[in-house]
């Protein structure tokens, strides 16, 4: 296409396609075009190049979020099934304010749903209570050994061990897929541990 | 304009024959094992983008996924920041672009253009940006008067003459009067030259609703050089506007 009369276009509202895909291409006619219509300056928005170092940093930021994804979905689940992730995370915070509530009670000697055993102050203190030493279950798995797929007991919890340390009570408890340490201190603050 | 080649053209026309898979090679097995892959690499690098999705999508070939960042890094990253307006968050848009089109591998059409279909990933995920982004924050500093600055020693009305940043700025301010949907047409319409079809396709609606957003897109962009800079508003022969 040669170059258009750009007075034609003058009192027009809007350049016709042809006049603009020219104006593109022909640096003489841009000035004309762009008095016409300033938004034909757009059309030359600075490019962006890519650098080498763009491209290796986006592939290994790339790769990166493909092992994240990769982990996330075959997460170890110790031989059983993955859980569903909680759609709004209430069931944990549920399931925790039961435990606690329970612990609670249970500690002040409103209700006692199990049976109570007391742990020895000098074996235990709150600084080195963990699974492995409160309960079997616990150490077991603490020394990587396979723990026997137990019957489930009429209830979901097992054995739970409790104790006072020196103002403090330790409460430990193995569900099927859960062991829970519970600190009670003397201002009834729970601290817990989700195995 | 140039635009990055697409390699539309020749897909339409390549032969559904897998790429040569390193698990499959005879000769991959113990220490020519890093040659084959390094083989396998060189390989891919002839091949088309529809080729380069096929063996991601078929299989899972992380070479390829590779081979096509390094293809298309620059002109997603390009047509991000044009939207956004952030060199770094439009970096972190093709990031993802790039993650999804690995996440949804399988979904790929072998009727729809590769291109389109990485320009779609890549244009939703913008808009979106900028819609979360707008909700949180507007411009703060008027871009005029930063030009005002820069036009103090200069009496030039040329908008030929003003720097790339500058038009990228000014662009970045008036598009915000912009939809989200006329932005995008009007970035790949009228600033990356490509066609209707192309881009009704990567937007999602019928051509002639893209001629439409092109239509309502530069008119609002004029209006608004006319209000915020009407040292640059056209002149209408016989002083007409």
């Amino acid at each position: 296409m040669s170059c258009p009369d750009w007075t034609l276009f003058a009192r027009g509202d809007d350049l016709p396609p042809a006049a603009r895909a020219h104006a593109r291409r022909c640096p003489p006619c841009q000035r004309q075009a762009l008095r016409l219509d300033p938004t034909l300056v757009f059309q030359h928005l600075p490019q962006y190049q890519a650098s080498d170092r763009d491209i290796e940093s986006m592939k290994r930021a790339v790769a990166a979020m493909r092992r994240a994804r990769a982990i996330d979905t075959t997460a170890v689940t110790h031989g059983r099934a993955p859980h569903p992730a909680p759609r709004h995370g209430w069931p944990a915070a549920l399931r925790a304010a039961v435990v606690a509530t329970v612990v609670l009670g249970a500690s002040l000697g409103f209700w006692s749903p199990w049976s109570r055993q007391a742990i020895a102050p000098a074996n235990v203190s709150p600084a080195n209570v963990s699974p492995a030493n409160v309960s079997p279950a616990g150490a077991a798995r603490a020394n990587g050994r396979s723990q026997p797929a137990a019957p489930a007991p009429a209830t979901a919890i097992r054995g739970p061990l409790i104790g006072n340390v020196e103002g403090h009570e330790v409460i430990q408890m193995a569900y099927d897929d859960l062991d829970l340490v519970v600190v009670v201190d003397s201002t009834l603050e729970v601290a817990g541990s989700d195995v | 304009m140039s635009r990055p080649r697409d390699n539309d053209d020749q897909d339409q026309h390549a032969s559904r024959d897998r790429l040569p898979d390193a698990a499959e090679d005879p000769t991959v097995s113990g220490p020519t094992l890093a040659y084959s892959a390094n083989q396998h690499r060189q390989a891919l690098v002839g091949r088309s983008d529809r080729e380069l999705l096929w063996a991601i999508r078929d299989q899972d070939d992380e070479a390829a996924l590779d081979t096509l960042i390094g293809r298309k890094t620059g002109p997603l990253i390009q047509l991000a920041y044009r939207v956004v307006g952030d060199l770094e968050e439009a970096r972190d848009i093709v990031q993802v672009t790039f993650f999804r089109l690995w996440e949804h591998r399988r979904r790929f059409d072998d009727r729809w253009s590769p291109n389109t279909w990485m320009y779609r990933i890549c244009s939703n995920l913008s808009i979106d940006h900028l819609r979360s982004r707008r909700s949180r924050e507007r411009l703060a500093t008027p871009v005029r008067l930063y030009l005002r600055d820069i036009a103090a020693g200069n009496s030039s009305t040329d908008l030929g003459a003003l720097e790339e940043t500058e038009v990228m700025r000014i662009f970045q301010e008036l598009a915000a009067e912009l939809t989200e949907k006329q932005r995008l047409v009007f970035l790949l319409r009228e600033v990356e030259d490509r066609s209707s079809k192309e881009v009704a396709e990567i937007v999602g609606c019928r051509e002639s609703t893209v001629r439409n957003h092109l239509f309502n897109a530069r008119k609002v962009l004029r209006a608004a050089v006319a209000q915020r800079y009407p040292e640059y508003a056209p002149r209408r022969a016989g002083g007409h506007r």
